[in-house]
């Protein structure tokens, strides 16, 4: 599923991908397979994104349940 | 072997670590030997490195079944075992570049591609010289001359791969703008 919330948090900061991707140490398609859903990242790297977005984890990657 | 024979290798080995050496540092822009990979760049290096293995153990028993048939291939036995190594090689390098996960993060991607280059060509121009020369063959045998040629091929693949991938990742940041527009982001 698309992280369009990280996606959207990331642009709403003026950040590019690769910005953000040097800003916490992966490469940018790291940061690309992310928004796409495509990855699913460990929590030490859900925690540094939260960490550069300025963003809680529910924000960004938590799934409400429908 | 005699002792300057013996001299003589020693002085070849040491020679060829510290070229080595030298190299990798070059290999990465930050002065490092070691090549840094992300998270995802690991994990899926490490599936890249599993199927590499099956497709090195498919080979061998390939080449064993040929060996219980008793089938003489006019190759030699090292060309064989290395045409393994260069078909895992090409795959588990195709695996990584489709995957995002051949350069690693503090890659000197220039340099290791000019190096590639040069490798590349050098082996298979020695490998046309020796087709030319009539030595590749010899008896009706591939020899183990064979074997330049074949790395020369194995890196020639990793350029044609690494541009296909351009090609792809083009096609993809175009689409991936026309979802940014579309998700009113």
């Amino acid at each position: 599923m698309k992280n369009l919330r990280m996606k959207a948090a990331r642009v709403s900061k003026d950040l590019s991908q690769d910005q953000l991707a040097k800003a916490i140490g992966v490469s940018r398609q790291t940061i690309n397979a992310i928004e796409k859903g495509d990855y699913n990242p460990t929590i030490n790297l859900c925690i540094a994104i939260c960490k550069a977005l300025d963003k809680t984890l529910d924000e960004l990657f938590w799934e409400e349940q429908e | 072997m005699n002792i300057y024979g013996f001299l003589g290798f020693v002085c070849g080995v040491a020679v060829s670590v510290l070229l080595v050496w030298v190299l990798l540092r070059r290999f990465n822009t930050d002065g490092k030997t070691k090549t840094e990979y992300d998270e995802r760049q690991k994990v899926t290096r490490g599936v890249g490195f599993m199927y590499a293995f099956y497709v090195l153990a498919a080979w061998v028993v390939v080449l064993i079944a040929i060996d219980m048939m008793e089938v003489k291939l006019p190759v030699t036995d090292t060309v064989l075992y290395f045409t393994g190594i260069v078909v895992s090689g090409l795959f588990l390098s195709w695996y990584c570049i489709m995957h995002d996960a051949y350069w690693g993060m503090n890659s000197n991607v220039k340099f290791y591609t000019r190096f590639l280059i040069a490798i590349g060509a050098l082996n298979i121009i020695a490998g046309i010289g020796e087709i030319v020369s009539g030595d590749m063959v010899v008896d009706g045998v591939l020899s183990n001359l064979f074997i330049n040629f074949e790395a020369g091929i194995l890196i020639l693949g990793i350029g044609v791969f690494l541009l296909i991938k351009k090609h792809r990742d083009g096609k993809d940041s175009a689409e991936d703008d026309d979802e940014v527009t579309e998700s009113g982001i």
